[in-house]
């Protein structure tokens, strides 16, 4: 499969999907939640 | 008259396309011989990785000086409570590990063999010996550091303007693990538990990714996802320092 039919975008944005950081809340803080999900989007 | 070993333990003549079947009882011997050692050898068993962990290091010592080591590998029932745990942790976003330590099993030796072979950059720890009636896999020893520990190192330290060489080997470690992940996912892979602490830094400067219990096929890019969010929030644990959190996802992206 090539590298560039992998659909990254798609993938990164569900990555930045609110629900996958609750399960290391609170172990990890909002505002580095925050700070992930904006680094992530940010690649969109 | 004596049982020919064959009889005995018919299972001993069964072939796998890497190390040995050892359903012997004594598995450490076999493991032993077929690394040469020949009769007057010693070994010491000590405890690896966390608490919820089967994992123990095997030194073995010749009288002549020579010593190797390997990673034995249980897959206990007790570790079912652990990822039966883990399940109802992730029941609420609808993502599940696998439990029974013959699927984990099987996972963990396809999963050393798959991802290696993708490329040549990539290096997995190799297997030794594997006995489903024993539930016990055996690995070459790979002396490396814990990404997790490089990452700790890294938000503990007060540079992160990218002139230490810690911070700069570091990132760039992080980056070719992306890159690997990057690579598994195109190849229809996840490896499902993605901590930093499963990723190794031989001292060759080779990554090594350990622990494939929860290696499988990709079946949705939802798996692809979690592998990515499963690494960013373990690195980032406990850790309240913004910029260098910054800097380790820019890495890694």
């Amino acid at each position: 499969m090539d590298i560039e039919s992998m659909p990254h975008k798609e993938v990164l944005d569900h990555a930045a999907d609110i629900k996958y950081c609750l399960p290391f809340y609170p172990a990890i803080t909002l505002g580095m939640i925050k700070l992930v999900r904006e680094e992530l989007l940010k690649v969109i | 008259m004596a049982i020919p070993l064959m009889l005995e333990h018919p299972s001993s003549l069964l072939k796998v396309s890497e190390g040995i079947v050892i359903d012997d009882s004594d598995y450490i011997a076999r493991i032993a011989e077929s690394l040469g050692f020949n009769g007057n050898y010693t070994y010491t068993l000590t405890s690896m990785g966390d608490k919820h962990a089967a994992t123990m290091l095997c030194s073995i010592s010749s009288n002549d000086g020579r010593v190797e080591k390997v990673v034995i590998k249980r897959y206990t029932d007790i570790k079912i409570a652990k990822w039966i745990a883990l399940n109802l942790w992730l029941l609420g976003i609808g993502r599940s590990y696998d439990v029974s330590p013959y699927i984990r099993m099987r996972n963990e030796y396809i999963g050393t063999r798959r991802v290696r072979e993708l490329d040549r950059s990539i290096r997995t720890p190799p297997i030794l010996g594997i006995s489903f009636k024993n539930r016990v896999m055996v690995f070459k020893y790979v002396d490396g550091i814990p990404l997790s520990k490089m990452i700790d190192e890294l938000m503990n330290g007060k540079d992160y303007n990218n002139s230490n060489a810690i911070v700069h080997n570091t990132l760039e470690y992080i980056h070719s693990y992306g890159s690997i992940l990057a690579l598994v996912h195109v190849n229809k892979f996840v490896l499902r538990d993605t901590k930093p602490s499963n990723v190794l830094i031989s001292k060759n400067n080779g990554i090594c990714l350990t622990d494939f219990e929860q290696f499988t096929t990709l079946k949705s890019i939802h798996d692809a996802s979690w592998d990515i969010a499963c690494f960013l929030y373990y690195s980032l644990l406990f850790t309240k320092d913004y910029d260098n959190a910054r800097i380790i996802i820019r890495a890694f992206r």
